[in-house]
């Protein structure tokens, strides 16, 4: 049991943030902070009010629990998806491993130690959601006080079950391709998993022809439970634990433990058993055949210190998987997600229908285009962390960046052009296409390539600016220069800040009958305004940054 | 030729790493660098390589002061750093391109130099190798040849021998012999002092971020009257100090 403990600890403290020198820093920091938690408020409680919605609306006809029970599923999804490339690393890639197993503790202890610290580390934003569906559902119910003492346990450990999914499967993943030496080609393994989620995912959406939240509860009240009714089987604890606390119900309680502790056994069980084999199989050894170097040596050419500083920030993403799966993926996922929210919002609206509207002139449809494209442009390029981790995954040799004879104004500015690049490539890529489908007058078109241009080039240069500030540069895996990384949190924060500003400032001129010509220009004034601001607050801080962080 | 002038670093304005520090190392001279853990040996490294900056005093690396000259200081200095564990996603191959890009080394020069340092440290069929693929001790002559391949003056190398096999090891001291025959300065760490013994013309001895020795060993020896290595000779200055 020490060992669990004193492992644990030693997990959880490599996860944290260093800490931020300077009185200032520490100032400017805090209010960073503070603006990231004041901007993710309105989201957390969105989920709450979504619950208290569906509630209110289903426990008329006898279905309360549903909407406590969606909201529960959703987030059980979302760990699973989320935390499957943060289990397979931590237990099998993490760079500690060779440090641990030589040690005299037993490998499931390892394994209980990492799977504890990555819950605790993970699950901080679905502890709060859990928290406010549980006040939307009770306040919506009307559940006195002492019933919300039975949701505690709840609160706390709703997402151990779909992370002891993820850890099982990775336990099977690793056994059975133990034939597979090498490192790499297992994590690439564990990139196609979760693409095949993702698609899955897609494809079950894409089957929602006419889902709409406004005839869900109609659905409901007419029998159509196929999806609740797959997920009861799938997490098995959401239905006991709204049961357990609606009702007061001890015996629910006693179940929705049960299921934990036997899932948490099985897991255990088999991290005993198959753990050791294939963690100890494992190495980084390439083997492949060497081709001839001799010949490649000969074909080195030099190239501009910012082609080939830019090049190697490139290749270090594409090539890592833990950057490739976080980073550059999603930038090419997008419309799968783009897809679903369709489906769910805008069923109504065929491609077909738009393409008319469009060539028709309708102003709503060309606004919804302006506004999705702004949306998109400020969104992806702050949830591909790639510009809020620029220097944190420098890591511990952050110092190269000091004793190379490179401009540290150089050096950033390759670190805001990597970003903006696979951003730009990854949206643009798609609008492109929807452009051309719905037939998109020209003129229109270039205004929508700029102001994607400007959005981009704004997140990223904030994203930069970020991360010099208080880079992570402490770390064993590169996946954990990004996950607790407050710095692309922070980013979202801003790009969520500047998402309102744009798309709701956007719609509203829209509804005081402003012209979308009008809307465009004060778009575009603000962008570049905002751009050129930031810009030059880089220009004087980011290379202060670089030079006051001293040590990583 | 490197001169350390009067130089303080304190970190979060507690600890004192170096203390008013001056040291002048000649061209032409290979000086050894040895201290405790957490004398200060890196601290100084760091702040004559332009990682850290002193809190008062001056570095000039060949006429150019490393703060405010720091690009032209950097470009005649071969840096390896304590770890080499760097880019390990990079071939060794494109590694050592990239940081000859950094160096504006010109095509003919980089090939060169490459394949001859490939050759010497058998690593010609590693350099199309990711990184990640190789032992420690191959990592460490791949961090030798980035820091050697733009040809630097001055060589200030962090306990460049670890990790390298006894054959490697013995090329690289053979290098270092060479350098400084042409001229040049070469400043290392080490913890090996049997190294330092054999190879310096001088030793630098650092305790609490002061210069306690710096000195031929022959000055070493003719301070403390005996006769013994240096190993015994380190850790009178030590204790003395």
């Amino acid at each position: 049991m020490n060992n669990y403990l004193s492992l644990t600890k030693v997990f959880l403290k490599a996860l944290s943030m260093s800490k931020v020198n300077g009185k200032k820093k520490i100032i400017f920091y805090f209010f960073l902070l503070s603006v990231l938690f004041l901007i993710f408020i309105p989201f957390i409680l969105f989920c709450g009010v979504f619950v208290y919605g569906m509630t209110n609306a289903l426990k008329e006809v006898g279905y309360g629990t549903i909407g406590f029970e969606l909201m529960g599923f959703l987030i059980s999804i979302f760990t699973f998806v989320f935390s499957f490339n943060v289990i397979l690393n931590q237990l099998y890639f993490s760079d500690d491993i060779e440090c641990l197993l030589p040690l005299p503790i037993k490998p499931v202890m390892i394994v209980a130690s990492k799977f504890t610290s990555c819950f605790v580390a993970e699950n901080i934003m679905q502890f709060l959601l859990v928290l406010v569906s549980v006040f939307g559902y009770s306040l919506a119910m009307q559940l006195p006080l002492p019933n919300l003492l039975f949701s505690l346990i709840g609160i706390v450990t709703l997402p151990i079950i779909p992370m002891v999914y993820c850890s099982i499967i990775s336990l099977f993943i690793m056994s059975f391709t133990k034939f597979i030496k090498n490192k790499e080609t297992i994590r690439k393994i564990g990139i196609f998993f979760v693409l095949l989620i993702l698609l899955l995912f897609g494809v079950g959406m894409s089957t929602l022809q006419q889902f709409n939240f406004d005839t869900y509860v109609e659905s409901f009240a007419l029998g159509n439970h196929k999806f609740l009714e797959v997920m009861r089987v799938i997490f098995p604890h959401i239905s006991l634990f709204v049961k357990s606390f609606t009702n007061m119900d001890v015996i629910a309680s006693i179940e929705y433990v049960l299921v934990n502790v036997v899932a948490l056994g099985v897991f255990f069980g088999l991290a005993h058993f198959l753990y050791l084999d294939s963690v100890i199989e494992l190495s980084s050894k390439d083997t492949k055949p060497s081709g001839d170097t001799l010949k490649l040596i000969e074909n080195s050419h030099s190239k501009s210190i910012f082609t080939s500083y830019f090049t190697k920030e490139l290749k270090i993403l594409f090539r890592s998987p833990a950057f490739f799966i976080n980073c550059i993926l999603i930038n090419f996922i997008w419309p799968v997600f783009a897809y679903v929210i369709y489906k769910v919002t805008l069923s109504d609206y065929s491609l077909a229908k738009m393409r008319i509207l469009v060539s028709d002139g309708n102003v709503k449809v060309s606004l919804f285009i302006l506004l999705t494209v702004i949306g998109v442009s400020i969104l992806l390029p702050a949830l591909n962390s790639i510009a809020a981790s620029s220097f944190s995954r420098e890591g511990k040799h952050f110092s190269f960046l000091k004793y190379i004879p490179v401009r540290y104004r150089i050096q950033w500015r390759v670190k805001v052009l990597v970003p903006f690049m696979i951003s730009f490539i990854g949206v643009n890529i798609f609008t492109t296409i929807f452009y051309m489908l719905l037939n998109i007058p020209i003129l229109f078109g270039i205004e929508l390539y700029f102001i994607s241009f400007f959005c981009i080039l704004l997140v990223c240069i904030l994203g930069v600016y970020v991360d010099s500030i208080q880079p992570k540069l402490i770390w064993d895996d590169e996946a954990n220069s990004l996950r607790e990384n407050y710095n692309t949190f922070m980013l979202m924060g801003f790009a969520l800040l500047l998402f309102g500003l744009l798309c709701g400032g956007g719609y509203f001129l829209y509804t005081k009958g402003i012209l979308l010509s009008n809307i465009i220009v004060l778009n575009i004034i603000i962008l570049v305004c905002l751009t050129l601001f930031i810009w030059n607050i880089s220009v004087v801080s980011i290379p202060n940054n670089i030079i006051e962080q001293e040590e990583a | 030729m490197i001169e350390i002038k009067n130089v303080s670093k304190t970190f979060n304005g507690e600890i004192k790493a170096i203390q008013d520090l001056s040291l002048t190392i000649s061209p032409g001279e290979i000086v050894g660098f040895i201290g405790l853990n957490g004398a200060g040996k890196t601290t100084l490294i760091k702040m004559m390589t332009g990682i850290l900056r002193p809190d008062s005093g001056t570095i000039t690396i060949n006429g150019y002061d490393i703060v405010k000259e720091g690009l032209k200081a950097k470009q005649i200095i071969g840096y390896i750093s304590d770890s080499p564990d760097m880019f390990l996603r990079l071939t060794g191959l494109e590694f050592i391109n990239f940081i000859a890009d950094m160096y504006h080394v010109s095509d003919d020069v980089r090939k060169e130099r490459i394949k001859y340092f490939a050759e010497q440290f058998n690593l010609v069929d590693a350099l199309d190798k990711p990184m990640q693929s190789y032992s420690h001790g191959t990592r460490q002559k791949m961090m030798v040849i980035a820091a050697l391949v733009h040809n630097p003056e001055v060589w200030i190398l962090d306990e460049p021998l670890i990790g390298l096999d006894p054959k490697s090891a013995l090329i690289l001291k053979n290098m270092m012999k060479e350098h400084a025959k042409e001229g040049n300065t070469v400043f290392f760490s080490t913890h090996v002092l049997e190294i330092a013994e054999k190879l310096c013309d001088k030793v630098a001895i650092i305790d609490h971020g002061k210069i306690v020795f710096f000195g031929t060993l022959e000055d070493l020896k003719k301070k403390y009257h005996k006769k013994d290595d240096l190993e015994k000779l380190f850790m009178e200055v030590i204790q003395d100090e």
